[in-house]
């Protein structure tokens, strides 16, 4: 029983070098992450979002149409992302192409997300799980 | 079609309507552009499997979110009416409980039954082995065709040619398992080791879990000695001491250091190991000609076992040139590492046993859809109203469907705890020489098994009914009977009959099998015999001479033992899975002389005696057939009479392997040597004191039981060489036991199903019976009245039903006779297509289907002529 305790005090003390803001946010689903993103240089449409989160990760997340469409639709309807007017130039294949851009609220809850997990990275690096201060 | 309409066509059709509307066409393009990535059709297969596995989940998910969300609901497709369909179904179900639970018990049974199976050929087939690749893993094994020789051991140059020259692996490591005595201790034991090239362990992919693995260095000639535990061994023997790394062991007297300790899920495919060694010799450096060992490769990427197969002989051919006096006639043949474990027994089993369930769980739909089809009737009104509600023939299929899946669901959810507990009986009952790297728990392919299989049963016992049962409002109207019906539960008995012939032909097939495997004439007699296996090890009888010194010494204190009736030793014993093979040139009635391959046993005076083995001509062995009388040998019936034809041959000579003549002095009885499932084979027996041996095994016959000498003669070789390592203590029975072990439990399973089947053919013949005699009411009550007398009326009914069930059983045997063929590997012993058991099995269903039409018969000639007619 006493270790039971003893271990719940060990995560806490991870989550206390943690910054305070973050601590209240569940953390995010990895591909709504990678949406947001993506999204955070400027609009893109599904494919290309797709495309750009692929080969960032190195083939690691493939958003599958489904999951893809999927998250645009639920990020949307939490107001973190919005549609936008395709940019001029951009092809359109005949008007099914749908753009979309982080809204403040989306890059606040990106930015809050990225803080969360440095300060994991943080603890875990003062712990020496990982050699070394600079990332892989 | 092309990729794209494909997924637009078939994937995107598992999302619900809206969604589809509003992304399809740039879910499209995504999907396209995925599959513009994938280069090669392995990866586009990838791309489509991961594109289906999103169509499922994604799709479920919306329907789920759509189904929930109010604005939605209203929409009258999918889940919602889905939902709908279901709570009526529940609720029409509670109504009926009886019908319920019958078909709720009978598809438990069928998809239980099927699911257990599949779960164990899941571990059999499908699951991967403890090794990282494991699919590409071969065992390599030497063949002499001409000396009908395969899988033959290797020898080590060989094997070291096939690993450099054939280009077909990443690496080979040759191997042998074998005895190894652990003294030093309190009490010498022997250990199951494992000797191997130090790359051994890189070959399988699993470093060790402590330590370190064997090095190229451990290889060399001079090296200190290192040794690997297994993880079992280290908690059994060392108590799990995490100081063990770098603790010494003597091993066959040598000292050995302990570098390593496996992990706990590591497995040798060879069988239980306590540890390995690395074998300290240049694997090229080995003599030629001799062939004592075993060798496993991984395949490079890209090479198939084929491949690889024709790589090796062509570097085997190669080397038939090159050493000619050793090679001539070797080649080589590679089998996947699954198929080397899995064997043939083993693969056939899964296959007929699949099969079996299959016809079982069809027949539990049957039974279920005869079930259902008598209450179409009975339902006319409610699908009448219904109807008139504005309900399609189309919706009431579904929601009739929709009751039938629930059924099967509830049957399902029963059904896994059967299957649960179907699966740890047969996995309790795997015969132990199956190798240990199956597993067989539980996984998302069973899962995945078990709900196709439920959704199967539910569509094959419902649809029939409920086409049956949704019948269009006009013909409702017009008062026409749903007829048909009947001729349609007749065709469903006629069916089942069939598949229960099938399942009783098959199970009393293999339990003949059993039967006779049990009981053959084995040609010794194992009641009470014991063996004691020994290994005279390397340090402490260096050679030929100690060997030949103390062998008899041994066994003169066995024979001491009281309750020992005689004793003698061999190097391989019947039922102990070593296979020592010799060529033995002979000549035949004809003249010609001729190499001939034949199993070779080494023994001593008293071995046929102890063993109840009769010596049919000449004279057994004697003490004066030593090292220095001239060379002797005594053959089995069947190298007499395959060799040398039915001539007198004690007194005649073969010459042996190494060219010198042999007399031979006697012909002994054939017995079972091999495996209580083959054959004999031709045989040879020869002194041991003319060729000593390191593994020993005395064959001890006792007075009483055998295993109450075990303990006094374990003390008496012990009184000899106190360090003397005794690896096994074994009544033959228990050999005999476990050898059948395998069909056995083949056998029960079979013989389960056939039993089970035999229920469900009885319950389905009762039930149509009753049925068609419920709906012959009226027509019974009016021949009753008439003046029919009741035994007519019970003789109309049984023969109606015993046509229906006769017709089945003549498809049943029709289909029986091919079918029973499929058992050919399985039953040893037996005539698969022996008249008797057709008999006998068309019988016990006839006197089923008589009683079970006899019933309800019985029933309709007692009706009261006066109420049926006034009825309704």
């Amino acid at each position: 029983m006493a270790h039971e305790g003893l271990r719940i005090y060990t995560h806490l003390y991870i989550y206390t070098t943690v910054p305070e803001e973050s601590m209240s946010d569940v953390a995010l689903k990895p591909h709504w992450f990678q949406v947001l993103l993506a999204l955070s240089a400027g609009p893109l449409h599904g494919t290309a979002i797709m495309e750009e989160v692929l080969e960032r990760t190195q083939g690691e997340m493939k958003l599958w149409p489904g999951t893809l469409y999927g998250s645009l639709r639920e990020l949307a309807g939490q107001g973190w992302i919005r549609e936008v007017e395709p940019p001029e130039d951009a092809p359109t294949e005949g008007g099914t192409r749908r753009f979309y851009e982080l809204t403040a609220e989306g890059r606040g809850v990106l930015a809050a997300e990225v803080r969360r997990l440095a300060g994991w990275v943080e603890a875990a690096r003062t712990r020496g799980v990982v050699e070394g201060g600079e990332p892989a | 079609m092309k990729p794209g309409p494909l997924y637009r066509g078939v994937l995107l059709r598992l999302f619900p309507r809206r969604f589809r509307e509003r992304y399809s066409a740039e879910m499209e393009e995504t999907f396209v552009a995925h599959l513009a990535r994938a280069a090669g059709p392995v990866a586009r297969g990838g791309v489509w499997l991961g594109a289906v596995r999103d169509a499922v989940r994604g799709g479920l998910r919306e329907r789920w979110r759509e189904g929930r969300d109010p604005d939605h609901s209203r929409g009258g497709g999918g889940m919602h009416a889905f939902w709908t369909d279901l709570r009526f179904a529940a609720r029409g179900l509670a109504r009926r409980p009886g019908l319920t639970l019958s078909a709720v018990v009978t598809l438990a049974l069928g998809i239980g039954a099927s699911t257990a199976i599949f779960s164990v050929v899941n571990g059999l087939l499908f699951r991967p082995f403890p090794y990282s690749d494991a699919d590409r893993l071969v065992r390599i094994w030497a063949e002499h065709p001409e000396r009908g020789w395969s899988e033959t051991d290797v020898n080590p140059a060989d094997a070291w040619d096939w690993r450099n020259r054939s280009g077909a692996f990443e690496d080979l490591a040759v191997f042998n398992d074998l005895g190894i005595a652990l003294t030093g201790g309190d009490r010498p034991e022997v250990v199951a080791g494992v000797v191997a090239t130090p790359n051994f362990f890189d070959v399988l992919g699993v470093p060790p879990a402590e330590g370190r693995g064997f090095t190229e260095a451990d290889g060399r000639e001079a090296a200190p000695p290192v040794a690997i535990l297994g993880h079992g061994f280290w908690e059994r023997r060392f108590a799990s001491d995490p100081g063990i790394l770098g603790r010494e062991l003597i091993l066959d007297g040598e000292i050995h250091t302990v570098v390593g300790v496996m992990g706990p899920g590591f497995r040798f495919f060879g069988g239980h190991t306590d540890l390995f060694t690395a074998l300290r010799r240049n694997p090229s450096t080995h003599p030629r000609g001799s062939h004592g060992m075993e060798a496993l490769a991984r395949l490079r990427p890209g090479v198939t076992p084929i491949g690889a197969h024709e790589a090796v002989n062509e570097v085997a051919r190669a080397l038939q040139t090159e050493h000619p006096e050793t090679n001539a006639g070797w080649f080589a043949s590679v089998t996947t590492l699954r198929d080397q474990a899995l064997g043939n027994t083993a693969r056939q089993a899964s296959l007929v046993l699949s099969g079996a369930v299959g016809f079982l769980l069809l027949m539990a739909c049957v039974n279920v859809a005869n079930l259902l089809l008598s209450r179409a009737g009975t339902r006319r009104g409610e699908m009448a109203v219904r109807t008139a509600l504005g309900a399609g023939r189309r919706r009431l299929v579904r929601l009739l469907l929709t009751e039938t899946l629930v059924l099967a669901t509830i049957g399902a959810l029963l059904g896994m705890g059967l299957a649960e507990g179907g699966r740890r009986l047969i996995v309790a009952g795997l015969p132990d020489t199956m190798p240990p790297v199956f597993s067989f728990e539980l996984d998302l392919r069973v899962l995945a098994f078990a709900l196709a299989v439920t959704l199967v049963s539910a569509v094959l016992s419902g649809l029939l009914p409920a086409l049956r049962t949704a019948v269009p409002a006009g013909e409702l109207r017009s008062g026409r009977r749903v007829g048909g019906s009947s001729r349609l539960a007749g065709v469903l008995v006629g069916v089942q009959t069939a598949l229960a012939i099938v399942l009783l032909v098959a199970g009393g097939i293999l339990a003949r099998s059993v039967v006779a495997m049990r009981t053959q004439d084995f040609g010794w007699d194992a009641d009470r015999v014991l063996y004691v296996f020994v290994t005279l090890s390397e340090s402490r009888y260096p050679g030929a001479v100690e060997i030949r010194e103390v062998e008899p010494r041994l066994r003169a204190a066995v024979a001491g033992v009281r309750g020992v009736e005689a004793v003698g030793a061999i190097q391989s014993a019947p039922l102990q899975s070593s296979n020592w093979s010799t060529a033995v040139t002979v000549t035949d009635p004809a003249g010609e002389v001729a190499e001939r391959p034949a199993r070779v046993g080494y023994l001593t005076p008293g071995y046929f005696e102890a063993m109840g083995i009769p010596v049919r001509a000449g004279r057994d062995l004697s003490p004066a057939d030593g090292a220095d009388a001239p060379p002797v040998a005594l053959v089995n019936e069947t190298f007499q009479r395959r060799y040398l034809g039915e001539t007198d041959v004690v007194g005649t000579t073969v010459r042996d392997a190494g060219g010198a003549e042999v007399t031979l002095v006697g012909v002994v009885a054939d017995h079972v040597e091999r495996g209580v499932d083959r054959p004999p084979e031709a045989a040879i027996y020869r002194p041991m004191a003319q060729n000593p041996t390191r593994p020993i095994t005395f064959a001890v016959r006792s007075a009483g039981a055998p295993v109450a000498v075990a303990g006094a003669v374990q003390e008496a070789l012990w009184s000899v060489d106190s360090d003397l390592p005794v690896r096994e203590v074994t009544p033959l029975v228990d050999l005999v036991s476990s050898r059948v072990g395998g069909y056995g439990l083949i056998a029960q399973l079979m013989g389960g199903f056939a039993a089970i089947s035999l229920i469900l053919g009885a319950v389905g013949i009762y039930g149509v019976t009753a049925h068609s005699v419920a709906q012959r009411w009226r027509e019974i009550g009016i021949r009753l009245a008439m003046g029919a007398d009741r035994p007519s009326v019970v003789r109309m009914v049984v023969v109606h039903g015993v046509r229906r069930a006769g017709i089945g059983v003549l498809a049943g045997l029709a289909l029986a006779i091919p079918l029973s063929g499929a058992l050919a590997g399985l039953a040893v012993g037996v005539d698969t297509r022996d008249p008797l058991l057709f008999a006998a099995v068309t019988a016990t269903l006839g006197s089923v289907a008589l009683v079970a039409s006899w019933i309800p018969a019985r029933r309709a000639s007692r009706l009261d002529p006066a109420r049926t007619l006034t009825a309704d």
